[in-house]
């Protein structure tokens, strides 16, 4: 997989524009520092599955917008062989967080590799914004901000 | 690296000469007064210029690179700016030309100046503007009664290889002054009753208006192994505080002091998070690792390993207590080499209006500007992290099992740290802790 | 290291909370201090330039292994440290025989026999937590072990005790009254809060017959309430449980808001950051907007009258055997936290101050035994006795609207009218704590939910692949569920008990320097388990009443679980830890004087929430900090 594919494989799975995730004038870097973990050989991502995931989505992703999840749910998220996988890239997304491939992530079955990214990937987590919050332990908000109600970002 | 070289000292021709084109008058308010230095000095020919920069000149709207062209579009930025604030306060000749000379920021107004202890406004602008003296009682990189009491994590004393403590002063352009004593915010209750938001000034290219400037200097005293040639240099009266415990007294005495640091941040139309520059005198610290046998740093020992690397002096902090540790200080992020690049052009231009200015021992360590500003409230600072190491010793990141390790939120982030800053009235007050300085007015 | 040349005015073992309090009132006061810490030094607080070569921490790293940890527990962001370990709450599980799904039917009979393999003490304190829990129920309540102690993660929370928590025994026959009544503390709560920097409301915190001295302001105005503080406070107006009242107010918080002009014309001014809503008070504060002890042993530092040794683990304390005045106090070092001893030192002064936390100060007291065998300080035998905490119960469940939790600090706001009324006669009391942080600490939020709906568990629990949402989906998932997530807290009054909730260094099992590891036996007697029934009635009550959909039910930390009137109840540690040095009025039945002065030793003083004869439903360490001080004034008066 490419960071290219990554980042547009990304969009549709976290519903967020591909532009968002990896912006112009990128000064985080999040987009890389997520797609790395695809080649880290602790995570033992099975080979097969990361070419089958990537295979599924270069056929799927010129769908025109309108029919695109539909096809994402059909091909990657209803094919349990990358469905999982799929969903770490969910979750690297949201929590900035990597899951052992072998076990549902709601599982705490030890020894397992979860683990965060990097603080950044932390600070990053699409959850927290999502919800109108900030992450624990990083908010740039100004004292007091609390009180009031916050714009949740806009879902297309 | 010397083809790099050439071109960066053309693009930091190319822009400097804009400048030279676009601010032909160089009078404005947040400028130098004085700056009759470049057009009629006669002697000295040189591109640079006593004209401040109102603002950012950013590459043709989607042309620029992040890393590299926008980059250099803030750090050309920086250097203007700090050779304009630099530049020779009483009209003697250009930058440099006599090796050193007395600058233009030393002439703004100090901290103490505006935030007084009885809360009284400040005495206009123009008083005492040519006193050239520092009285540099703090020691911590602000104001005297925010680090009279030291924060663990703050900041805590940065001390030399002769075991002198740094020194560090605050100063203002006319601009932010103004700010301050029009809607009088240089006493508590004046912050109280003012429901504004903090805005200052900002700097604007197409208005040719200068936005709000402040400045924070960290001082040496200089002494034993110290090569005064490569200072800017001013005496000074050096403070030391009481402590009974040690038997030390209250007590002042004069001595010469080189710069060893220079923020400068300046508020502008394109970067309302301000611009942050920063600056150091060359031989402060090696990066970590690099350090070179033989050569004398102001706060690197090689012979002292790294056990303490980049930790705060042992307790108590007080700069009279004779035989101190000095601090063991390395940079954990280098310079970027395009940085670097446009400091060894900027340094030849120097060298050529005088082989022996001072001013060619300073280097841009980076500028940090917010790269989408109207994202959040600290609009996205790149890059992530900045410091000083003579500003910021304590928190540039750690090393953690020999790799380092920077934390969002706690690793020194200009943008990211002064976002928290607030006024009296715990209201934002426009990413300066300076406010915070204001006494109570004493009736 | 070695010390033993320098003579002390005081010797203070613990740099944690109460450590540093005393260290500065006493060298303010010019008196020489020495600190003992078993922990690692924090940059900046180190008094000889030797331990800048010593382990050193800083918040920066904290922060980045709080940033890179899975479970964002209290503990996350402090690595253990074999050679002054702590415990974790990660390990509070339930204590065999009994298990999750058999849990302790309380009231229980005798303790079951637990045995622990704790040969290889890394590998045990590892696997099994530090703690010997010997139940039945286990201990929920953790603490830290290094400079600045357990402030580190402390959640902010400064109220003051009401007028009755004092007089329990006169006003309902429960317990026990302290030596001391409200009154004599009010003047060093002013002082604590000071210190501290508490922000809050003097009008909004005048309840219960709590009063202030006249013309008192806190150091900073109240902390703004929550989106959520106010959907409460509207929905819950004018509501009773129980006959209390339901009001909402805001909770004084050690965490820094608008500085206030104080009683004496001057504007309070700590020079720290004033609070930008991390929302991660516990574990840390990313700004030391919240207050931490490190602000105290800094100025104590300051003062140049105080040495501060790390990595010296106190374990034993040494008598005259004819003045029955403390000699000295014995010491461990170690150079790395899972190295060996490298050696034992003797501190000595002219006072002894023990202020190493509840826990581990009773154990000390109880392994000084080689000069009297039931330990120093312990002639009434009340030494590490009645071990009392605030087991907390959590409610939790999706308000009908959003109120965007998740943001602010930890907690605003809280209900206080329940935690003084004629039920005390029958009942433990409580308060009840707001959370903002939705369903984090009950639900492991947000992970956990959004992982139920992208990957599913599967009905045999297995690692198989199942199909969730995405995307669109899933956003929206996100915006209308965390948005309405709340839980609250009781924090629930535990009475001592001597026979049952007691801690003891254990003969068999030690950590990495060879010291006995706390063994704690631990029970809720009828009045808390009455206590905790109330809570969830009140929580049914209070849900009803908001409209709430209650999603109580087991929390990801439900080691605390135990059975009362066949109901299983999960009970969490609050971490206020109480009672195991309790101070009374006579040297029969408690272990120090009202000024924290060893009964049996003229130059001891123990200092903590161990003092604590009963637990009040307030959050200790306000009150402790008064008693600190306190503590401080009767030390200095007897030096003249
Ligand atoms: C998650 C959590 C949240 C909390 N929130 C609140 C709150 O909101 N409000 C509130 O009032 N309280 C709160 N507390 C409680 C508060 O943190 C404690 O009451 C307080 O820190 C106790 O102070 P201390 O000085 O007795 O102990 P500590 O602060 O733990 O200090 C003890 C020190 O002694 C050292 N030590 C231990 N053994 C030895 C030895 N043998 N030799 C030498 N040194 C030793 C330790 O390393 C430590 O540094 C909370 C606690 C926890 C765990
Ligand atoms: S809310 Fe955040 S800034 Fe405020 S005290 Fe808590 S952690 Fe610190």
């Amino acid at each position: 997989m490419t960071l290219d594919e990554f980042v547009s494989l990304s969009a549709a799975l976290t519903g967020y524009p591909a532009v968002t995730l990896k912006p112009q004038n990128d000064t985080q870097q999040i987009a890389a520092t997520l797609f790395a973990e695809l080649s880290l050989a602790s995570n033992n991502i099975p080979a097969a599955q990361l070419n089958e995931l990537t295979q599924v989505w270069n056929s799927i992703s010129a769908t025109p917008p309108p029919g695109l999840p539909a096809a994402v749910q059909e091909k990657i998220i209803e094919n349990l062989a990358i469905t999982r996988l799929a969903q770490n890239i969910i979750y690297l997304w949201f929590f900035g967080t990597w899951y052992d491939l072998t076990k549902n992530p709601n599982s705490f079955t030890s020894p397992n590799i979860d683990h965060v990214v990097s603080p950044l990937a932390y600070t990053n987590g699409l959850v927290w914004g999502e919800m109108g919050a900030h992450p624990m332990g990083y908010s740039v908000g100004e004292y007091g901000y609390w009180a009031n109600i916050p714009t949740l970002p806009q879902i297309n | 690296m010397r083809k790099i070289n050439t071109i960066a000292l053309l693009i930091a021709f190319a822009a400097v000469i804009v400048y030279l084109g676009s601010a032909s008058c160089g009078n404005g308010p947040g400028g130098n007064k004085t700056n009759v230095a470049h057009a009629d000095s006669g002697q000295v020919k040189t591109p640079l210029s006593p004209v401040l920069p109102f603002d950012v000149t950013l590459p043709p709207k989607g042309t620029g690179v992040l890393e590299t062209t926008i980059r250099r579009s803030f750090d050309v930025f920086s250097w203007d700016s700090f050779i304009a604030m630099c530049w020779p306060a009483q009209g003697h000749g250009v930058i440099g030309q006599f090796g050193d000379n007395a600058t233009v920021w030393e002439t703004w107004k100090k901290n103490y100046e505006v935030f007084l202890a009885n809360g009284l406004p400040p005495a206009p602008w123009d008083t005492g503007l040519q006193s050239k003296e520092a009285n540099l009682s703090q020691t911590g990189k602000t104001p005297a009664n925010m680090t009279f009491i030291f924060q663990p994590f703050m900041t805590g004393p940065l001390i030399d290889q002769n075991g002198q403590y740094n020194r560090f002063e605050i100063a203002m352009n006319k601009e932010m002054f103004d700010y301050i004593d029009t809607h009088k915010l240089y006493n508590i209750q004046g912050q109280q009753a003012f429901t504004d938001s903090v805005l200052f000034p900002q700097g604007d290219n197409t208005k040719k208006t200068y936005g709000a400037i402040m400045v924070k200097a960290s001082w040496k005293v200089l002494g034993k192994g110290d090569d005064t040639s490569r200072f800017h240099k001013v005496k000074a009266i050096i403070h030391i505080p009481a402590l009974a415990s040690r038997g030390i007294r209250d007590s002042s005495y004069e001595a010469w002091v080189g710069l060893v640091g220079l923020h400068i941040g300046t508020r502008t139309t394109i970067s309302p998070q301000w611009i942050w520059s920063t600056f150091e005198q060359v031989d402060n610290a090696p990066d970590l690792g690099k350090a070179v046998n033989g050569k004398h740093y102001n706060y690197y020992n090689v012979a002292a390993g790294d056990k303490a690397l980049n930790k705060a002096p042992a307790q108590p902090w007080n700069p009279g207590i004779p035989g101190q540790v000095p601090s063991q200080v390395a940079r954990l992020t280098p310079i970027d080499t395009g940085t670097q690049a446009l400091n060894d052009s900027i340094h030849k231009i120097l060298v050529a209006i005088n082989p022996h200015s001072v001013w060619q021992y300073y280097e841009l360590i980076g500028t940090q500007w917010p790269v989408h500003p109207t994202q959040s409230n600290t609009g996205d600072p790149f890059p992530v992290y900045m410091a000083n190491a003579t500003l910021e010793t304590y928190d540039q990141g750690s090393v953690v099992n020999g790799k380092i390790v920077y934390s969002p939120g706690v690793t020194s982030s200009c943008i990211g740290c002064h976002n928290a800053s607030v006024t009296w009235a715990g209201r934002p007050s426009d990413f300066t802790y300076l406010l915070k300085s204001a006494q109570s007015l004493k009736k | 290291m070695d010390n033993s040349t320098k003579q002390y005015d005081a010797v203070i073992v613990g740099g944690g909370w109460a450590g540093s309090a005393l260290a500065y009132r006493l060298a303010s006061a010019n008196k020489k201090v020495l600190v003992l810490e078993a922990g690692i030094a924090i940059d900046g607080l180190v008094t000889n330039p030797d331990e800048n070569q010593l382990i050193t921490g800083n918040r920066a790293e904290f922060m980045n292994d709080f940033f890179m940890a899975m479970a964002k527990t209290p503990e996350s962001p402090y690595v253990q440290n074999y050679n002054a370990p702590r415990p974790a709450v990660l390990d509070i599980q339930p204590i065999p025989p009994f298990t999750l799904d058999n849990p302790a039917q309380l009231p229980a009979g005798a303790p079951p026999p637990a045995t622990i393999d704790c040969a290889d003490p890394k590998v045990s304190i590892k696997n099994n937590g530090y703690f010997i829990q010997r139940g039945p129920v286990p201990f929920g309540s953790t603490y830290e072990r290094r400079g600045g102690g357990t402030s580190w993660h402390w959640l902010g929370t400064s109220l003051r005790m009401l007028p009755n928590d004092f007089k329990l025994k006169t006003v309902y026959n429960q317990a026990v009254d302290w030596p001391i009544g409200y009154e004599d503390l009010s003047d060093y709560y002013d002082q604590a809060e000071f210190e501290i920097g508490v922000s809050a409301d003097v009008d909004e915190q005048q309840i219960h017959g709590i009063t202030f001295s006249e013309g008192y302001v806190y150091p900073m105005a109240k902390i703004p309430a929550t989106i959520l503080d106010n959907t409460m406070d509207a929905g819950l107006a004018g509501q009773t449980f129980d006959g209390s009242s339901l009001k909402v107010t805001g909770t004084p918080a050690g965490r820094n808001g608008v500085p206030n002009q104080m009683k004496n014309g001057e504007f309070y001014d700590n020079g720290r950051r004033q609070c930008q809503g991390n929302t991660n008070c516990t574990p840390i504060c990313p700004i030391q907007a919240k207050y931490d002890a490190t602000v105290t042993m800094a100025k104590a530092l300051m003062t140049g009258n105080v040495d501060i040794i790390y990595q010296a683990v106190a374990t034993n304390i040494t008598l005259d055997m004819t003045t029955m005045e403390v000699t000295g106090v014995e010491y461990k070092t170690y150079e790395t936290t899972g190295g060996p001893c490298t050696g034992t030192f003797t501190a000595t002064g002219t006072k002894y101050i023990v202020a190493a936390h509840a826990i581990e100060a009773a154990k000390l007291l109880l392994m000084s035994n080689t000069q009297i065998p039931a330990g120093v300080a312990n002639y009434s035998g009340q030494v590490g006795k009645n071990l009392m905490d605030h087991p907390m119960y959590l409610g939790w469940g999706l308000m009908p609207k959003p109120v965007y939790p998740f943001r602010g600090p930890l907690s605003t706001s809280g209900i206080e009218g329940t935690r003084d009324g004629a039920f005390r006669s029958e009942r433990a009391s409580f308060r009840i704590e707001i959370g903002n942080e939705g369903w984090n600490w009950p639900g492991g939020a947000p992970y956990n939910q959004v992982i139920d709906v992208v990957s599913p568990m599967p009905p045999d629990q297995s690692g198989t692949p199942t199909v969730g949402i995405f995307g669109t989906a899933l956003r929206q998932s996100i915006q209308s569920n965390f948005t309405r997530q709340f839980r609250i807290g009781f924090l629930i009054e535990q009475l001592p008990d001597a026979d049952n909730c007691y801690i003891v260094p254990s003969k068999t099992c030690f950590d990495n320097l060879g010291v006995p590891r706390p063994e704690i036996y631990y029970d809720f007697d009828v009045y808390t388990m009455e206590g905790f029934k109330a809570a969830a009635a009140a929580t049914d009550f209070i849900f009803d009443t908001l409209g709430v959909e209650n999603n109580t039910g087991v929390p990801v930390g439900n080691g605390g679980v135990f059975k009362y009137e066949g109901v299983k109840y999960y009970a969490q540690g609050a971490g206020h830890v109480m009672g195991t040095h309790r101070m009374g009025t006579t040297g029969d039945d408690s272990v120090t004087d009202a000024n924290m002065k060893s009964w049996d030793h003229d130059n001891l003083y123990i200092v903590g929430c161990g003092s604590m004869p009963t637990t009040a439903t307030s959050n200790p360490t306000l009150t402790m900090t008064a008693l600190a001080f306190k503590a401080a004034d009767a030390i200095l008066q007897s030096f003249a």
